[in-house]
């Protein structure tokens, strides 16, 4: 209470005799807290591993009610978009269904060329695509919660299999990679983040390139940003671009996303772009895990 | 007793609203401050102390689970509480223009901080782009909030204090 500390503030200006109890003023309070703070500032940086144990403990007694209000929200939200998108869907459907026919004769042509790629492929020892490499379902259980970095938890961790530099997928696009992980959750940094940094390679033209999050940008139209393309490079608008594969922690051939605004750079050495992600980050609820890291497929 | 088991209930409750239950009520990309809305009622109606208290272990556990440094959440909270924490001679449960003020002008006061130790020194000076597009709103989205939370805070702490017989004026 105030109260309680004026009054003890006026008894030692009175220097009362009776009180000679050390005190501590909010200031000294702030003081010694804010000095315990630098010091686990200075060792949770330095040394992640002691800090290990706290976090998990901590992450056992939070995630679980986590997952139960998680569990409550997709519940009554998925409940009320599915309501409404009912008719939406009915009407598509009838559109689809006509779309079947066309795709099916399409489906037909195209088997033709997947034997031949298939058979190519074999030739070009490039069987190692993602689709074959182990994967693990998990559900977004919090986001970040201020607002300025775009990192989530999943609901899978070290007892899962999950390890730091996975990378996460969610349908056939590249989501981020593990940044840290506990025994039953795991903390994901989306490709979108400000801090995110991906070596990628333009499909068609095999042109190198770095995507890297821009919160500015991603707000004004849900594009990020593409830099650091070769000057000659050929790439056209809409083009598919794909994990690199000289990047140390992502695995090849995972798409990102699709490029735009193709423009040389204010240093003129350079080309510079931006990217639509190919997934929608506005509607992220599950994910994939890829539990292959880059280096073991390697060797 | 009670009132410590309450303090941490409040701090976990917050703290859950803050990640999970809002994030499905994101506006312009931005959840409310709610921690924020505690230490500040907390402040308005205990003063500094308690105030410093609880930012430190609200900031803690947020660190805990998602920053990279540990404390440094906390050491901005504190700071907010400790500032708020001068009003709370002006205390009057019947006056909410007061605390209104002092969660958006805290939510001001932190953002800046934050984005002074996590992005400016890390070299990022587009300050006018998340100025407005975090800072402003978050800051417009905690008011909101705090209309809500902040008599709720305001009543469960009048139920401690009768529970524990310490009549809170």
């Amino acid at each position: 209470m105030d109260r309680g500390r004026r009054r003890r503030m006026a008894a030692r200006r009175r220097h009362d005799p009776n009180e000679n109890r050390i005190m501590l003023l909010p200031k000294h309070i702030l003081f010694i807290l804010c000095f315990i703070c630098f010091v686990i500032m200075f060792v949770s940086y330095r040394f992640p591993n002691a800090v290990k144990p706290v976090k998990n403990v901590a992450d056992m007694v939070i995630s679980p009610m986590q997952a139960g209000i998680n569990h409550v929200g997709t519940a009554i939200f998925g409940n009320r978009q599915k309501k409404a998108k009912l008719e939406e869907l009915e009407a598509e459907n009838e559109e689809l269904k006509s779309r079947i026919e066309e795709m099916t004769a399409l489906v037909r042509l195209s088997n033709q060329d997947r034997y031949e790629l298939e058979a190519l492929r074999k030739l070009y020892e490039l069987d190692g695509k993602y689709s074959d490499l182990p994967k693990v379902a998990a559900r977004i259980i919090a986001r970040e919660s201020n607002g300025w970095y775009d990192l989530f938890t999943i609901d899978k961790g070290s007892a899962d299999g999950i390890e730091v530099n996975m990378n996460v997928m969610a349908g056939n696009g590249l989501v981020g990679i593990v940044t840290e992980v506990r025994k039953k959750t795991a903390t994901v940094r989306s490709i979108i983040d400000d801090n995110s940094n991906v070596s990628a390679m333009i499909t068609s033209s095999g042109d190198n390139c770095i995507v890297s999050g821009n919160m500015s940008m991603l707000k004004n139209d849900g594009t990020i940003e593409v830099s650091m393309l070769p000057k000659d490079s050929k790439a056209i608008e809409n083009e598919e671009v794909v994990t690199s594969h000289i990047s140390d922690r992502y695995l090849p051939g995972i798409l990102i996303g699709y490029i735009r605004n193709i423009r040389t750079d204010s240093s003129n050495m350079t080309k510079e772009a931006v990217l639509v992600p190919a997934v929608d980050f506005q509607k992220l609820d599950e994910v994939l895990v890829i539990t292959a890291l880059k280096e073991k497929n390697e060797e | 007793m009670i009132r410590y088991i309450v303090y941490f209930a409040e701090i976990i409750l917050c703290y859950l609203l803050q990640t999970s239950v809002f994030s499905y009520f994101r506006v312009s990309g931005v959840v409310p401050d709610v921690i924020l809305i505690l230490i500040i009622s907390v402040a308005y109606t205990k003063g500094q102390n308690s105030a410093i208290l609880t930012g430190f272990f609200a900031g803690l556990l947020l660190d805990l689970m998602y920053s990279e440094a540990i404390g440094l959440c906390a050491i901005l909270y504190m700071l907010v509480g400790f500032m708020s924490g001068y009003f709370c001679r002006f205390f009057d449960p019947r006056n909410f223009i007061l605390p209104a003020v002092m969660v958006f002008s805290g939510e001001f006061i932190y953002s800046m901080l934050y984005y002074v130790t996590g992005f400016l020194l890390m070299g990022k000076t587009s300050f006018g782009t998340y100025m407005l597009n975090t800072i402003l709103p978050r800051m417009f989205y905690t008011l909101f909030a705090a209309l809500f939370l902040y008599p709720l805070f305001l009543l469960i702490n009048k139920l401690v204090m009768r529970s524990e017989g310490l009549e809170d004026e």
